[in-house]
């Protein structure tokens, strides 16, 4: 095996940072426990909105030593008490402390805690050791809190878990297929050539982030992850907040902590049980009524074309089924702690060759040997059978009925263009075959009072195994095909990708005197990712029956590795004065394989304070119970692409099957990375006794050195483009958050949560050049947003007697006159990313017993390209619409540009995207104990939810959301037939014993 | 005093835990220090330098790379040409086809301008350049070898001119302009006469190494360059040194999705294109020409619902080759280049072999139509018919201004040779980048 250099370290002395075996030193601290004697006081807590058990709740006597914790199933026992009443203080954090006289001797004390608004003394893991209180960060680090969410709302994997939950998050879904999955982008990403997609740590490892994988290019690998296994996520968005991250980091970071067991109390288990539906809402009327004049008769005729399959008995689309399995158990004693869980999950969808079975376990074990060294392990598996319909190219059900036209409803293809529905079915079967294992070993070890230290060890390794297989047709299923496809082939793609992560770090926290403190941390990474692929296909099969590559005619193979490394450390120092204000710095350096030869090693430095101002003894306002001022300013970066650096050539077949090499890429060695520098500032306040909280977010982000991947004269030999380090990217925006409870009383209780978030970005350079095409209509250009479209605008035409449009004039641009279309330039037509986007969500709980939960997402801003329009009106077999028919019933210039045909004068089709999605409902109730003795369970819960009910648009197409896979590569934006977001309803019933 | 305060306030019981680590710090770190380079160092198993490739024991596998790249470009160039021409008529639904078509394409469009050899995806500029690169870079690398390190050095240095030349000479059939290594843009003839210049040397080179099919090939090609520099004399003088009989071929596989036949890939497996109509029934004195055979599809129309399929014959699989030179096309440039008698004598030869009628003029135009009508037909999708439209300045079929085809919009354009790509244009600092 052939190893290549692709960086000559310039700095090994980064090394020096890399103390692996602290670790391994012997520890031999032992607390030894006490005993007493006395009263004894027992009870539980538990959070007042949902009345589920809280446990790790501290429950201590006030002004005395005596206190506990609670166990998993949330309940304490204190001993040892004097007297006969006491005082106790139940505290926990996210949750405002609550203080009870009680008798001694009551064992049935009860704490209904409520959720904490301000949560500044929430803790924070930014990259170091040992946690970080709220109050201490400079930026803005959004916590979701998975575990509740899910008891809740309709979540059934991590995407939906996301959605609309964190400002500034953006979801970009592609598809509704079941098994699809979205791309991510945090603060609207500020990559021009490389990947948007953030960072994903499961645990403390890096895992695969990958989207837009498996046949048609629309899975993500995010979905992998069972959602109702976490804990809780948080969301670190920006380079300011992500120094410690590094090279790879700027593009935002999502930080997944999956449940752990607890100390005490006997296991806990879980049950939990769904049952569902999935469907396209209101398919029908969303489908376009085609026209359709006749050439001989000139008789016009109109129809859709999936009311026409039902009413043939034939429908297009069907009601899929949601199921899903779940156990959990969790718990421990005095030095060890559980937790595992297993899923089942099986979706189908509206197609017949769409599905996705899903099984997942998880096993975290927690050991305490002494109280200085806690040891985690964290193992998770996933098996994931999806199979997927075809997906939104020319083949797909919707495309061909998109395509096809009301001349062709007499035909075998029943008005679709080529292949009626079940021929689709029966032509292709997609398979993505996931095997997942992510594990993990922390270390978390205390030798001395004011030291921590932390080893994380662990890897991440994805076995997909994509294949399409196209089996030999019969006559029947022969006719829609060309003889080539009908004799059957099949395509076998294996990417196996491997994660692995080296993760030291190490926090000394000291007293400087009375007023200050010091955290000092210093860490030091290793990450690399291997991927290898195979691919092998088969064409023409010799019999009906042979589905297998070895049986066809012809086969071809091919295999790759791809790697990259990254070494990477960090030092950082806080200094707190009285706990109130915080002052931190931080530089972190890397190094990564994929960096030009002559590029030297990279830092990224990074500066936040924090000022919790209501501490202050200046401060008097009333109402205002927390007040937080937080600024952040700080890099981080994104590495090019692996080999992006090299000049390579690659193998290939030459004449006669010999041995040849071709030119396959230029090749930069001065390519580093991109760098990512941001000033954050904003506040956090607590209102009405932290009842409501409130968060806003300024954030200034520049993009320096961004790679762009520029073509290169093609004269120099070498095809393809060039990595290169010559954009620059600004963007900005606000982040505004509010929530808390408008109404609390003994029967009812209303929380309330909103957020609002604003991105503009602007390309504020491209080296040398103006102006960057992606396809033919969109493209970068400086004093535009990124990844904005860009066409020829038609600004004025005339219609003759026959209702063609003559006398056709374009847009010359800002210092032309209108001109022939053939010779006018495309000009800015709209962004394709959301400029805002804002959620809504509402619990209304009654009685203890029901609550309802409501989710309204919103986008918007931006334009999108509607492709299924463009597709079947101008370039459509019948022209399928109005316009084509009845021309001189529209705008001249509507006609124009559809007459023109020519896609890079299609601003016809740019409509506004935005949308409001009513995205999840649920009504949950909790089961009286009358109901649960009979199952033995302690506590129940049934809800039924519904998903993306309704969609609030003025976008005409099939769905704002829907986007081809190819809108990501190339740049298009539009649908192109994907598969709207399905509605779902489910019933979920779920038991705690 | 703080850092004392700071640092040195310990438990004594501390003190053994801290030196251990902070030798096992130092150890490490001297450890990872010499084991980064190592860490950093990944495997590229797919991948060549341009340092382990460059050598002469390569030179064997360079020029093999040399012809791989030149094929690939020449099968996509007859495609993508044929369709520009009036060979093939595009029966997608892909919009990006229908451009070239309709000889509307501009300096973006991605069939000719942008897109690389990668099978079925069309291209012109991009492989032939790379097919350019890729022989000069051979003859300078050959150049700078001996005869003692490379065995047959002289053979394949003639081979690398004669592929030069040849990607040249497309180049100039196809575009209106192009560069070379990011150097000013070429007019046509400017690359007629490189072509000229590297078939010169791979004669040369040929002649030496005695490898007459080379040096044949070469003179075929130089020929064919000097016919479009309208240098007739030496054109024929050349097409005098092919023999009869001679072929050679640019050849493909059925087994390597790159090495594929695109002609018969796109036209018969995939049915994205059919035989144009001026192609569909020719004859000669009402004789049908059986060296344009084609077969009508009947069961299927292409994916476009609305065109009707025909298929030709020249190719009926993915491996058949396709002629880069042969005798039938030297003589066809003697008689264009003598004309009269002799011109009618090579034409009656062909009509011999091919079973027609013989033809009989003395007028000149209307032998110079005839050598038209037999480059049409002798040529079909051999990569000439659309540099023979801009040669001789053919009439438009379809005229300029008549409508495509009714679901797909737009009308015929004028535009034959492929302008200079943006992609080009833009990045090329000495032209406008």
């Amino acid at each position: 095996m052939r190893h290549v250099r692709t960086k000559q370290v310039k700095n090994p002395a980064g090394g020096a940072v890399r103390v692996l075996a602290m670790l391994c030193v012997a520890l031999t601290v032992a607390a030894p426990a006490a005993l007493a004697q006395g009263g004894v006081t027992a009870g539980v807590v538990v959070d007042a909105r949902s009345t589920e058990p809280l446990a790790s709740v501290q429950v201590v006597v006030v002004g005395a030593t005596q206190g506990g914790v609670t166990d998993a199933r949330g309940r304490f026992r204190i001993v040892g008490l004097p007297g006969d009443s006491v005082s106790l203080r139940a505290a926990r954090m996210g949750y405002r402390p609550v203080v009870k006289q009680v008798r001694v001797g009551d064992t049935n004390i009860r704490f209904a805690l409520v959720a904490s608004a301000t949560q500044l003394e929430a803790t924070v893991i930014l990259g170091a050791p040992v946690g970080v209180q709220a109050r201490s960060i400079g930026n803005v680090v959004e916590h979701i809190d998975a575990a509740d969410i899910v008891r809740v709302a309709p979540v059934t994997n991590v995407a939906q878990l996301l959605n609309g939950r964190a400002p500034g998050v953006v979801l970009q879904n592609s598809s509704g297929m079941v098994g699809a999955g979205p791309r991510i982008k945090i603060r609207g990403g500020a990559s021009l050539s490389l990947s948007s997609e953030p960072l994903l740590y499961i645990d403390g490892v890096r895992v695969d982030n990958s989207v837009g994988t498996g046949p048609g290019s629309m899975v993500s690998r995010l979905n992998d992850i069972d959602p109702a296994t976490i804990e809780s996520m948080e969301i670190i968005k920006g380079p300011a907040a992500s120094t410690l991250y590094g090279t790879e980091a700027s593009n935002g970071v999502i930080q997944i902590t999956t449940k752990r067991g607890s100390a005490g109390g006997g296991a806990v288990i879980t049950t939990t049980l769904r049952q569902g539906t999935n469907w396209l809402m209101d398919a029908e009327g969303r489908f376009p009524t085609y026209y359709y004049r006749d050439p001989v008769t000139a008789q016009v005729t109109s129809g859709n074309l999936l009311t026409l399959e039902r009413q043939r008995g034939t429908p297009v689309l069907r009601t899929g089924r949601s199921q899903e399995y779940a156990l959990d158990v969790r718990g421990g004693g005095e030095s060890v702690d559980y937790y595992a869980a297993g899923t089942y999950a099986d979706n189908t969808g509206i197609e017949p060759t769409n599905g996705e079975r899903r099984a997942n376990g998880r096993v975290n074990l927690g050991f305490t040997p002494r109280d200085s060294l806690n040891i985690t392990l964290n193992q998770g598996i996933v098996i994931n059978r999806t199979r997927l319909a075809n997906g939104s190219n020319g083949s797909s059900v919707l495309t061909q009925g998109l395509w096809g036209g009301l001349s062709l409803l007499n035909t075998p293809t029943r008005g679709f263009l080529s292949t009626p529905p079940e021929a689709v079915w029966a032509a292709t079967e997609r398979n993505l075959d996931v095997n997942r294992y992510t594990g993990s070993v922390t270390l978390n070890h205390k030798p001395l009072r004011w030291l921590a230290q932390r080893l994380t060890a662990g890897l991440d390794l994805t076995d997909e195994t994509g294949s399409v297989l196209t089996p030999l047709m019969g006559p029947e299923l022969a006719q829609f095909y060309s003889p080539f496809t009908a004799s059957g082939s099949k395509t076998i793609d294996r990417r196996t990708t491997f994660y692995t992560t080296m993760d030291y770090s190490a926090t000394a926290t000291r007293p400087i005197g009375n007023a200050l403190s010091s955290v000092s941390s210093i860490g030091a990474q290793f990450y690399r990712k291997a991927v290898r692929v195979e691919a092998l296909s088969g064409q023409k099969f010799p019999a009906a029956g042979v589905t297998t590559i070895a049986g066809a005619a012809t086969r071809l193979g091919s295999d790759d590795i791809i790697e990259n490394t990254t070494i990477g450390m960090f030092v950082q120092q806080q200094i707190a004065w009285r706990n109130r204000f915080f002052l931190t710095a931080a530089v972190r350096g890397d190094d990564n394989s994929a960096f030009g030869q002559n590029y030297n090693f990279v830092t990224y430095p990074k500066v936040s304070a924090s000022w919790v101002v209501n501490e202050e003894p200046f401060f008097h306002v009333p109402a205002v119970s927390a007040f937080k001022l937080r600024a952040a300013y700080g890099a981080s970066g994104k590495q090019p692409d692996a080999f992006a650096a090299v000049r390579t050539f690659g193998p290939r077949t030459g004449p006669g099957g010999s041995a040849a090499v071709t030119p396959q890429s230029i090749g930069n060695p001065d390519l580093g990375p991109e760098r990512g520098t941001e000033l954050e500032l904003g506040f956090d306040v607590g209102l009405l006794e932290d009842r409501v909280q409130g968060a806003a977010t300024f954030y200034n982000n520049k993009t320096t050195d961004a790679i762009l991947l520029r073509d290169a004269a093609p004269s120099n030999g070498f095809p393809g483009a060039q990595y290169v380090n010559a954009g620059q990217v600004a963007s900005h925006g606000i982040e505004l958050m509010l929530r808390g409870r408008a109404l609390d009383t003994r029967r009812a209780a209303v929380d309330l949560s909103g957020s609002f978030a604003t991105n503009n970005s602007e390309i504020k350079n491209l080296g040398d050049l103006s102006f960057i095409s992606r396809r033919e209509i969109s493209g970068y250009k400086t004093g535009y947003p990124v990844d904005a479209f860009f066409l020829k605008r038609v600004v004025s035409a005339q219609l003759d007697q026959t209702g063609t449009a003559v006398n056709i004039l374009c847009d010359g641009g800002p210092d032309s006159a209108p001109m022939s279309c053939s010779s006018a330039s495309r000009e800015y037509a709209g962004r394709s990313m959301p400029s805002r986007t804002a959620s809504l969500t509402s619990t209304i709980t009654l009685f203890d017993r029901f609550r309802l939960y409501g989710l309204v997402d919103y986008q918007g801003g931006f334009k999108k390209f509607n492709k299924d329009w463009w597709n079947r009106c101008p370039w459509g077999i019948d022209g399928n619409c109005p316009e084509r028919v009845f021309p001189n019933q529209f705008d001249p210039v509507r006609i124009a540009e559809i007459q023109i045909g020519d896609i890079g004068t299609s601003g016809t089709a740019l409509e506004d995207g935005s949308f409001a999605k009513l995205r999840e409902v649920s009504l949950a109730y909790t089961l009286p104990a009358a109901l649960l003795e009979r199952t033995g369970a302690r506590q129940g819960i049934i809800s039924i939810a519904g998903r993306n009910l309704h969609t609030w648009t003025r976008y005409t197409g099939f769905d704002p959301e829907a986007l081809s896979p190819d809108s990501f590569a190339a740049g298009r934006w539009g649908d192109q037939g994907a598969l709207p977001q399905l509605a779902q309803f489910l019933v979920t019933l779920n038991l705690t014993f | 005093m703080i850092s004392q305060s700071f640092w040195g306030s310990r438990p004594s019981a501390s003190g053994p835990y801290l030196w251990r680590a902070a030798a096992s710090m130092v150890a490490l770190a001297v450890l990872t220090a010499c084991s980064l380079d190592k860490l950093l160092t990944v495997d590229a198993p797919s991948r060549v330098l341009p340092a382990d490739l460059e050598n002469p024991a390569n030179a064997r596998v360079i020029v093999n790379g040399v012809v791989a790249d030149f094929e690939c470009a020449f099968g996509s160039y007859t495609l993508v040409g044929g369709t520009a021409g009036e060979e093939f008529h595009d029966a997608s639904i892909a919009s990006e086809w229908w451009v070239i078509d309709r000889r509307s394409y501009g300096p973006s469009g991605s069939i000719y301008a942008t897109a690389a050899c990668t099978g079925g995806s069309g291209g012109v500029y991009v492989p032939l350049s790379t097919a350019r690169w890729q022989a000069d870079n051979a003859r300078r690398l050959l150049g700078g070898w001996s005869d003692a390190e490379v065995p047959g050095r002289m053979d394949l240095l003639a081979k690398a001119g004669a592929y030069a030349g040849y990607s040249f000479l497309l180049l100039g059939e196809a575009m209106c302009s192009a560069a070379a290594d990011g150097g000013p843009e070429l007019s046509r003839d400017q690359l007629f006469t490189l072509a000229e210049q590297r078939f010169t040397d791979a004669i040369t080179a040929a002649t030496t190494s005695r490898s007459d099919s080379i040096r044949y090939l070469a003179f075929a090609g130089r020929a064919r360059s000097r016919l479009n520099l309208k240098r007739l004399a030496d054109a024929a003088a050349d097409a005098r040194q092919v023999p009869p009989g001679f072929i050679w071929n640019a050849t493909f596989t059925a087994s390597d999705p790159l090495r594929e036949n695109q002609l018969y890939v796109r036209n018969i497996r995939a049915l994205n294109v059919t035989v144009d109509e001026p192609y569909r029934s020719m004859s000669f004195a009402g004789v049908p020409d059986p060296r344009v055979k084609l077969t009508l599809e009947t069961k299927r129309k292409g994916p476009d619902q609305e065109t009707i399929l025909y298929y030709q014959n020249k190719y009926p699989d993915a491996g058949s080759s396709i002629p880069m030179a042969r005798y039938e096309e030297a003589q066809l440039v003697i008689a264009e280049a003598d004309g009269g008698a002799t011109a009618v004598s090579i034409i009656n030869q062909l009509h011999d072999k091919a079973g027609l009628p013989h033809f009989n003029s003395t007028d000149p135009a209307v032998i110079k139509q005839q050598i038209i009508y037999e480059r049409r037909a002798e040529l079909f999708l051999e990569s000439q018919h659309l540099g023979d439209l801009i040669r001789y300045g053919l009439p438009l079929s379809p005229a300029a201004g008549a409508p495509y085809q009714r679901q797909k919009g737009g009308v015929y354009g004028t535009q034959l040779c492929f302008p200079l790509p943006d992609i080009e244009r833009l990045n090329n600092p000495n032209i406008g980048g």
